[in-house]
């Protein structure tokens, strides 16, 4: 994904979630990195492989916006909330993930 | 489960396009911090990017929270059925209760009325309310605002103040031309000038991002009970005297303040009204009649571009520091205590949106 599209969607993110402004983007910028760098240990592995780096680089994702929010704002903020949607976040992966399989194997064929 | 697969060989990029990827992905990180530190020194700066988003996204918001509202409703009316005997033995007892105070209140209401006209009296700015639907919770874990389906277009401005039924909402952070997104009283962002239990101690109810907010800066010997009730006490301009907020709860009084119960149901807010008290610079003319003329002195420009709260930029600037009775925040505490409020006094004087 290019870095331009992720980082409109972080913007979009944090207008929507009246987030400060910049903080989304950064943290999607920061994944599409992290994502880019050591994509080598998720490609052909097993999905349960691909689970856990998700959920590490989500923990990690989740902890630099949490930090990020708390120097923002100037005082260490509430873990519950954020920690509530990195459980579902990481929760929903095998459903979001399947589904995006499904349809990149469909737009595979189509293209075959 | 599916296992993840090689994708298909993809051309390997030049050195040209992989310097050009990275400076790109450089630059992005850059404005975003650069966007991180202006929207840290001038809060407003970006409030017309969320206006103009909100206004994009709010049919879609609309749509998409729809089947979620449904599903709620549907869940919380089958665990309400159960109790439905016992509520309307409850609501009989009630009604019947209120029949009695509805009497007293129509008799009350005409001596009230007797005696205003006796005494000529005025009875204030009228007070006209827009009704708006929330379209969207959107607050996520770092905020607690809200979307609604009313803007600039019905007359919602920024600062004005958004009650329900129950109590007091929060209010007005920025207005798209169709929606406008609400600051919950319980975003930390928040700080509402209150009256607290029967004494009417003065007090800031600051929110904390959790259900309960807080309020702070008490005086020592407030003597205050679970159950105590929470109003608007009016400083600041931004919102009216007297807006039920919340009752006292029973927790007792911790390290940050004494914890206040809102009165206003998150989980079930669906329409809000909104405030339109469209009276700039009223503040102004109680504290010095020169300091709102357009082209006066400094305080004159201040209060012309600062609407609420502008008694304290009037003071501010009308006076020598010395002599003025509050430096800042601590004017809205009705507090003589000179102290570095800095924040509070930003918090007074927001531009016009």
């Amino acid at each position: 994904m290019p870095a331009p599209f992720v980082f409109a969607v972080g913007l979009t993110h944090d207008s929507v979630a009246d987030a400060p402004f910049g903080l989304m983007a950064l943290v999607y910028l920061f994944v599409l990195g992290a994502a880019r760098s050591q994509r080598f240990l998720v490609v052909g592995q097993p999905f349960v492989a691909g689970w856990a780096v998700f959920t590490v680089v989500a923990c990690a994702a989740s902890a630099l916006a949490w930090l990020g929010a708390s120097l923002y704002y100037g005082a260490a903020l509430s873990v519950g909330a954020p920690l509530a949607v990195l459980l579902l976040t990481v929760l929903t992966f095998p459903a979001v993930a399947g589904a995006l399989a499904v349809l990149d194997s469909a737009a595979l064929k189509r293209s075959a | 489960m599916q296992e993840h697969r090689a994708g298909p060989e993809v051309k390997a990029e030049t050195p040209v396009q992989a310097t050009l990827r990275r400076a790109v992905f450089a630059l992005l990180v850059t404005v975003s911090l650069v966007a991180l530190v202006v929207g840290k020194a001038e809060v407003y700066v970006f409030d017309w990017v969320k206006s103009g988003v909100g206004d994009v996204l709010a049919p879609v918001l609309q749509t998409v929270t729809l089947p979620v509202r449904a599903a709620r409703d549907i869940g919380s009316n089958l665990g309400r059925v159960a109790a439905l005997t016992e509520e309307n033995a409850q609501l009989r007892e009630e009604n019947a209760r209120l029949r009695q105070w509805q009497s007293l209140a129509l008799r009350l209401d005409g001596q009230n009325r007797e005696l205003r006209r006796l005494l000529r009296f005025d009875p204030g700015e009228e007070i006209r309310t827009v009704a708006a639907r929330v379209i969207a919770d959107t607050g996520g874990p770092y905020a607690r605002s809200m979307l609604m389906d009313a803007g600039s277009r019905q007359g919602v401005r920024a600062d004005q103040a958004v009650i329900s039924g129950e109590g007091l909402v929060g209010r007005v952070m920025s207005a798209g031309a169709r929606s406008a997104r609400v600051l919950l009283i319980t975003d930390r962002r928040s700080h509402v000038p209150v009256l607290a239990g029967p004494d009417r101690v003065h007090a800031i109810l600051v929110g904390n991002n959790s259900a309960r907010p807080h309020l702070r800066f008490l005086p020592r010997n407030a003597a205050l009970a679970a159950g105590d009730v929470i109003v608007t006490s009016g400083r600041g301009g931004i919102f009216p005297p007297g807006l039920p907020v919340g009752d006292i709860s029973a927790a007792a009084r911790s390290g940050g303040g004494v914890e206040v119960v809102p009165h206003v149901d998150w989980t079930r807010l669906e329409f809000v009204r909104v405030i339109d008290r469209d009276a700039p610079d009223v503040a102004c003319r109680g504290i010095d009649a020169g300091a709102s003329r357009p082209g006066g002195a400094r305080g004159g420009s201040r209060c012309k571009h600062y609407r609420a709260a502008a008694h304290l930029a009037c003071a501010l600037d009308r006076r020598p520091r010395r002599a003025c009775p509050c430096r800042c925040g601590s004017a809205l505490l009705g507090r003589t205590a000179p102290g570095p409020c800095a924040g509070a006094f930003r918090l007074c004087c927001r531009p016009h949106a």
